[in-house]
């Protein structure tokens, strides 16, 4: 073990990372949180990569059409759920400096603060459906909206995945933990920056 | 990062935050501008802009949030790759709708 691995072992707690290390993965052991985690986030940001290409590459065939339903999408909601996802990133960042420190109840309200947006990032998005549903658009309206409902669907499906997520490493915070549990979260958000400037903005 | 540098990774972390939210901000401004009651198909460079600001907030994050910067620079090669491969094909297929359509 060299210099640069001595340092990098003894910033991390050892009694916390368990058999993470002890496994072989190609350099992931190096990243924060489990690597098992990052392979998790590797095969998500594939699969919401190919959806967005896929959604581009549709919107060649009817690119009027595309941006005719666009119009009917309420960005101002979707550029307020993109503040509320980065500050709740900010906000899992601020809960692992607390775990690194050993404030557990800081941390956990970290915690709770990051789910509380996470919550209102659903409650904005669900409403934003709704108002579609009212008006009489849905899955099959055109295949502009099916593909928006489909990956932002999926998304907001990973959101209440990551609120369990959170929930989960909040009950038991340990640092691999919080680390692991936070890194699925800002996988959430940074698919959410991609997702919104394609969807909502691009035309 | 050193446990005695939590302030100073907080402040960073704050800077961050700023920086996207403020450029978020603003490309919501001036997607707006232009009113909403007419579809219009954009060129290539305001997309590319769009783009470009997206990708650096997603940037911003990889480094900063999930903390890659300071990692194996192969993984970090490949995060960046993906995010290369994403406003390259989102710019691919804006080149194609504005050739289609002049």
């Amino acid at each position: 073990m060299d210099n640069s691995d001595e340092q990098l072992m003894s910033s991390r707690n050892l009694d916390d990372i368990g058999d993470a290390d002890d496994a072989n993965w190609g350099g992931l052991e190096d990243l924060p949180g489990h690597p098992i985690m990052w392979v998790l986030i590797l095969s998500e940001l594939v699969v919401f990569g190919a959806f967005l290409l896929v959604f581009s590459a549709a919107r060649i065939s009817d690119p009027i059409g595309f941006a005719s339903d666009q119009v009917q999408l309420d960005r101002v909601a979707g550029g307020i759920n993109t503040l509320i996802l980065l500050t709740s990133g900010l906000f899992a960042v601020f809960a692992v400096h607390a775990t690194k420190a050993g404030d557990i109840l800081r941390c956990r309200l970290w915690l709770l603060a990051t789910s509380v947006l996470g919550m209102i990032f659903l409650i904005i998005k669900f409403s934003e459906y709704m108002g579609k549903f009212d008006v009489g658009i849905g899955l099959e309206s055109s295949t502009f909206f099916t593909l928006y409902f489909l990956i932002t669907g999926f998304h907001a499906l990973h959101v209440v995945m990551g609120l369990g997520v959170l929930g989960v490493v909040a009950i038991w915070p340990s640092r691999i933990n919080i680390e692991t549990g936070t890194a699925f979260w800002h996988m959430i958000d940074m698919v959410w920056v991609l997702v919104f400037p394609v969807i909502y903005l691009v035309r | 990062m050193p446990e005695n540098n939590g302030h100073s990774a907080g402040r960073t972390a704050i800077i961050v935050w700023t920086l996207a939210s403020v450029t978020t901000v603003v490309s919501l401004f001036l997607a707006l501008s232009d009113g909403r009651s007419a579809p219009v198909l954009l060129g290539l460079l305001p997309v590319c802009v769009i783009m470009a600001v997206g990708s650096f907030k997603a940037w911003l994050i990889l480094l900063f949030y999930l903390g890659l910067g300071r990692q194996a620079g192969s993984w970090r090669g490949l995060f960046i790759a993906f995010l290369i491969v994403i406003f390259a094909g989102v710019l691919a297929a804006q080149a194609a709708v504005v050739l289609m359509n002049t």
